[in-house]
């Protein structure tokens, strides 16, 4: 069963996601593609995330495609018009993308290329509109198209249950389109239950954010790079305090994702840089 | 009011010839609010030329750089800028253009220009209009999210707005979050749940050239 069909069913997913290459080199992705389980419903492929520039994610989708995964293609705003939009859309589906991350995009002033110029000519709410209207067989300008798509959006979420704001942002989302929702990190799963409770009348399949983390690195890495993902002063110490953190990590995600198996529509899994424990945490958590 | 600061003078002096003959221009209108182009920061400037060793043939605060009859009365008022070769402009871009046009001569910038914005009780507030030709700030409670959002956001926060500070630092309050304020204080939420259009950038472009008759 395709990823689709999984989220039009309501049936729970696992997704991963790998980078583009920072340069022509695909070798790393390569491998790390086959150390993602082939059971994984669908793999991300991030579009300069964090506004760090790497290889299209468009340009990678084939190197996804010769390993059989099927792709989560990300679309962000930051560097794109609604003419580019489109077209890289049309050209998406060409190829054989069939699912969409919407996302505005991280500012580029947060990047590694601080002097780009940001576009967000639209905005997440308005390309899941867009997507919409191509879905149709229409344009932006609501003209017709020589044969439209027909793909499933989604688009993410901070979920957390007190973030009025956020949650109003996420039913505009689902009023737009957003099919699936993949979401930022979940450490406090009581905390994720209650966002999930908060949501429970929106029609979107919602997919809880695993960050594994394997060392004190990692947890540096969080602290200082993803402002909004909170790792509890508990799961500290127990890498801290650990003789084996990695395993100690895969531990932790594990105990994370049984708790959410039976409360969302899946789990995505997203480490920072590589995919050696995904099996173990998959097979650790019963998914495998 | 356009909101300008002063660039780095140790660099703009590296690029002056002593060969020129300097001008200084400063703007009585914001440039002087500001307290980047009135006649404090112009005779500042014209000192510290002199103190280069470079030539300084005369300078003036204009009433309004931006308006070419504000620079035709400083002309007729003061013949010694026909001995000035170069024109050091104390204004926003808009000054530094019209000056330049109306001159004839070699302008160059002392400011940049960075937003339009306005001041209140000693302090600069930044980035309040966009220019965009198409206002819809009563939408967002007086509040615009095209100017005040680094994205230009319609239709509510990003997820990196975060305890009401922004994704670019949290020294910069989110514009979402007052928003949000504002519109609790008014008992409707509907600007978080209305869609709202993309902006329609083809009206800041005037395909009939750049005068119109007033």
């Amino acid at each position: 069963m395709n990823f689709r069909k999984k989220i039009e069913t309501g049936k729970f997913v696992v997704t991963t996601e790998v980078a583009p290459p920072r340069g022509t080199d695909t070798t790393i992705l390569r491998e790390e593609l086959d150390l993602i389980p082939r059971s994984v419903d669908a793999v991300n492929l991030p579009d300069n995330q964090r506004s760090i520039m790497r290889m299209s994610p468009i340009g990678a989708v084939h190197l996804l495609h010769e390993k059989g995964c099927e792709v989560i293609l990300h679309i962000t705003c930051r560097d794109r018009n609604r003419l580019a939009l489109q077209s890289d859309l049309l050209g998406a589906w060409s190829i054989g993308v069939k699912n969409i991350l919407a996302m505005t995009g991280d500012h580029p002033l947060i990047g590694d290329t601080v002097g780009a110029k940001p576009v967000y000519d639209l905005d997440s709410t308005q390309l899941l509109q867009l997507i919409q209207n191509l879905n149709r067989g229409r344009d932006i300008m609501n003209r017709q198209l020589e044969g439209g798509t027909d793909f499933i959006a989604g688009a993410v979420v901070r979920p957390d249950p007190d973030d009025k704001m956020q949650l109003l942002k996420l039913e505009k989302k689902v009023s737009c389109g957003a099919r699936f929702i993949q979401t930022q990190p979940v450490y406090k799963t009581e905390e994720f239950k209650k966002f999930l409770k908060k949501a429970s009348h929106l029609k979107t399949h919602i997919i809880a954010g695993i960050l594994p983390i394997f060392s004190l690195k990692t947890v540096k890495f969080i602290d200082e790079k993803l402002p909004g993902t909170t790792i509890p002063e508990e799961v500290k110490q127990r890498i801290k305090n650990s003789t084996d953190p990695a395993n100690e990590g895969i531990e932790i995600a594990a105990e994370i994702i049984r708790e959410l198996q039976s409360v969302a529509g899946g789990v995505h899994i997203m480490p920072i840089t590589t995919h050696r424990y995904t099996e173990a945490i998959l097979r650790r958590a019963d998914l495998l | 009011m356009i909101i300008s600061r002063q660039k780095d003078l140790a660099v703009l002096f590296e690029g002056l010839s002593s060969d020129d003959a300097f001008f200084v221009v400063g703007c009585g209108k914001c440039a002087e609010k500001l307290r980047v182009g009135g006649q404090r920061e112009v005779e500042e400037i014209s000192h510290r030329l002199v103190e280069r060793g470079l030539r300084v043939v005369g300078s003036r605060v204009i009433s309004t750089a931006c308006s070419i009859n504000s620079w035709e009365e400083t002309v007729s008022e003061m013949p010694e800028i026909d001995d000035a070769t170069v024109l050091l402009v104390m204004a926003c871009g808009n000054g530094v253009s019209m000056i330049s046009k109306a001159s004839q001569m070699k302008t160059l910038p002392v400011l940049d220009t960075t937003s339009i914005g306005g001041v209140c009780h000693g302090y600069i507030i930044h980035e309040q209009c966009a220019a965009c030709a198409e206002c819809n700030t009563h939408l967002y409670h007086g509040l615009c999210p095209t100017a005040q959002c680094p994205k230009g956001l319609q239709n509510g926060p990003c997820g990196g707005s975060i305890d009401g500070t922004c994704e670019i630092g949290i020294e910069r309050s989110c514009v979402w979050s007052q928003i949000y304020e504002e519109a609790e204080k008014c008992g409707s939420l509907k600007v978080f749940t209305k869609l709202h259009p993309p902006k329609d950038h083809s009206k800041k472009v005037r395909r009939e050239g750049i005068l119109e008759k007033i």
